[in-house]
């Protein structure tokens, strides 16, 4: 398909925007609407969206599927951690009576590798779809 | 109150156009659209955190999607086996080139060959969506094509008058390998 110099453009200048508003959405997963899942499927529409208009950003497929691996070890062991400091699997490192800054840490940590995980895990999928046979 | 009921009609009429819609983009383009109302209704009743996930997914996950496979249906893969200038993928010409390039004109198709060499397939998924490939048989070209393909019947009052050309046609299974 023929893609016209008007789209072009557009991805070209929406591209940073895109990005910077996804890891927004990531960072402030705790205290505003989003969170990992839904910033890091921004962030990979940001990078899908250079399909359309001809760039190809992704080199190396095998490389994204072991970084998406890493990070989901990396969730897991974060959520082992508070068997070590309270005894309880799967919840907040920090005890219940620690302030609401320290408690935080947890959330934003967790939303970060989510969103890696989402973000990586997306972009290997269609990249493998667009690349099939090429 | 009154813009969720406006939204909601709108919807629905949305919704009557996807199915009842006969080009594919358009409907792709009104499929996001429909995400896009959805997402602000879902904002509308007091569920930010949604309305984020079905504008990131549906409006632009999922149309990319549906175009990337509208664009790939637009196009007729052969797979070549043979090594002389019957068909020449580089240069684009040769007899056998020129025939096909007429057939996938007659159709609005985009011609793409391929020369069969293992490190040339890549990617997850194997090449599976062959419509054509291109065998060489004392002094003959045997074209082997599927035979539940319609368009098939037209390639074959095409090389009629074509000696060198043979076509085959076989089951869908039997492409595989």
């Amino acid at each position: 398909m023929k893609t016209s110099e008007i789209l072009t453009t557009i991805c070209k200048v929406l591209f940073p925007f895109v990005l910077s508003y996804g890891l927004y959405v990531i960072i402030n997963g705790h205290i505003s609407p989003g969170g990992g899942f839904q910033g890091g499927a921004i962030l990979a529409t940001a990078i899908l969206i250079n399909y359309l208009i001809g760039i190809h950003i992704v080199e190396d497929v095998g490389l994204l599927v072991k970084v998406e691996k890493y990070t989901f070890i990396v969730i897991m062991l974060l959520a082992f951690v508070s068997l070590f400091t309270r005894g309880e699997l799967f919840t907040n490192f920090f005890s219940i009576q620690s302030s609401i800054l320290q408690k935080r840490i947890f959330l934003i940590l967790m939303n970060f590798f989510i969103g890696i995980k989402v973000a990586t895990g997306l972009i290997a999928i269609f990249s493998t779809f667009i690349e099939e046979g090429e | 109150m009154s813009i969720i009921i406006y939204l909601q009609i709108l919807l629905i009429i949305i919704s009557l156009v996807i199915t009842f819609g006969k080009d594919n983009l358009n409907m792709v383009i009104f499929f996001s659209v429909f995400s896009l109302i959805c997402a602000s209704l879902y904002y509308f009743y007091r569920a930010p955190d949604l309305a984020l996930a079905e504008a990131a997914i549906g409006s632009a996950i999922v149309p990319l999607i549906f175009i990337i496979t509208i664009s790939k249906q637009r196009e007729f893969m052969v797979i070549c086996n043979i090594e002389d200038d019957f068909i020449n993928p580089k240069s684009k010409e040769g007899e056998g080139y020129k025939l096909l390039s007429d057939f996938t004109d007659y159709y609005n198709l985009k011609l793409v060959v391929r020369e069969n060499k293992e490190d040339t397939i890549y990617g997850v998924f194997r090449v599976r969506n062959v419509d054509l490939s291109v065998k060489k048989k004392k002094d003959k070209y045997i074209f082997e094509g599927k035979s539940t393909s319609i368009i098939m019947n037209k390639l074959v009052q095409m090389t009629k008058e074509c000696s060198k050309v043979d076509i085959l046609l076989v089951e869908e299974e039997q492409m595989d390998d």
